[in-house]
């Protein structure tokens, strides 16, 4: 039987607090060292989110440079992750209205097309990352980002909770709701699902 | 005839998430392990969610980080100007309240003793009324008790 989905391992290093007590008192060392471990969630957070690239990277530099100047005011350091997922999103909300353009309904992926020269499996991998992403892009927002941290950047339940300001109990819904249709758009890629129909 | 009728995808959804509670996720989960078809089910929910791991973690372009240091160097920055200031203002407000409650304390002179036993208590009282302004809260009981038990025995005093 498959197993429920667990509460993952904390993506959080475990000295990272102390960093972000260095970070809040000007080291830029240690500020460098946080941006090295927590760019990549932030950069496909908002790939997810925006999903253009080249926006998705200058918001991930708004949301570091705002962290920086902003350190002094976070007053919880086990927070430091949570919190920069939430000025990620507003950030994208922000762009998302100024350019009048609904999260729900994303851009194009334009970079994830599939070139002419992609043969065999690797056209198929492709292609189904692609369908993923277009599976994740189809879902409400609200429930995008939980299935982004959660799945993607392996955050816990709980620092999820954090980021959006909701009770744990709230994301493991939307956890459900985002599954229910992920399973429904995926099908024809998931395994035995012909033999599951007939 | 409970194990012919299948759980809604939602339900199987539910519990692959873990948003069932402690008794709904024990039937569901006994359930599955005696029908098939929503194991079946349960496979490919947990299966669309194993796609979306394998997606990955992709990171920025090097520009971003290069505009993140430059950011960092331009505005370099000392531990915040106003927690020092906190600390100054909660240092001198200690100081105050010490001052102002010894000065109440060595002005406030007992009344005068008609006995030994009065001249202790006015004592104690006066040290406690120090004291209290000092912790207000940490000596404010005692001080009562002790007020309480004096008027009693004053009371009982020929």
């Amino acid at each position: 039987m498959e197993a429920v989905c667990k509460e993952q391992p904390q993506a959080r290093p475990p000295d990272e607090t102390a960093l972000v007590e260095r970070a809040r008192s000007g080291d830029a060392e240690a500020f460098g060292a946080l941006y090295e471990q927590r760019r990549a969630q932030i950069y496909t957070f908002l790939r997810y989110l925006v999903r253009d690239r080249e926006e998705a990277a200058d918001l991930t530099q708004q949301v570091f440079v705002r962290a920086w100047d902003g350190l002094p005011r976070l007053r919880k350091p086990e927070v430091f992750g949570a919190w920069l997922h939430r000025i990620a999103r507003n950030l994208a909300r922000d762009r998302a209205k100024s350019a009048r353009v609904r999260m729900e309904e994303p851009l194009p992926d334009e970079d994830e097309t599939v070139g002419a020269g992609d043969a065999g499996s690797g056209l198929l991998e492709k292609e189904m990352r692609r369908q993923v992403r277009d599976a994740v892009a189809a879902l409400p927002e609200i429930h995008r980002g939980a299935v982004v941290m959660h799945h993607v950047e392996g955050l816990s339940v709980n620092e999820i909770a954090q980021a959006l300001g909701v009770s744990p109990g709230t994301v493991m819904s939307r956890l459900a709701r985002a599954r229910e249709a992920l399973r429904e758009r995926l099908g024809p890629y998931l395994r035995g699902e012909e033999a599951a129909d007939g | 005839m409970g194990d012919l009728k299948h759980e809604s995808r939602r339900t199987l959804a539910e519990y692959a998430a873990g948003a069932l509670g402690g008794r709904e996720a024990e039937r569901v989960q006994a359930h599955v392990g005696r029908c098939a078809a929503c194991r079946a089910e349960l496979a490919r929910l947990n299966e669309a969610a194993r796609l979306v791991e394998s997606a990955g973690l992709e990171s920025p372009p090097p520009r971003v980080d290069e505009a993140v240091f430059a950011h960092v160097a331009a505005h370099p920055r000392r531990a915040p100007a106003w927690r020092g200031l906190r600390l100054a203002l909660a240092g001198a407000g200690v100081a105050l309240v010490l001052a102002v409650g010894s000065w109440l304390g060595l002005r406030g002179e007992p009344p005068l003793a008609t006995s030994p036993y009065d001249a202790e208590m006015s004592l104690y009282v006066r040290d406690h009324a120090a004291a209290e302004w000092r912790e207000p809260l940490a000596d404010r009981v005692g001080l009562s008790a002790m007020i309480l038990a004096q008027a009693q025995e004053g009371g009982d005093a020929p």
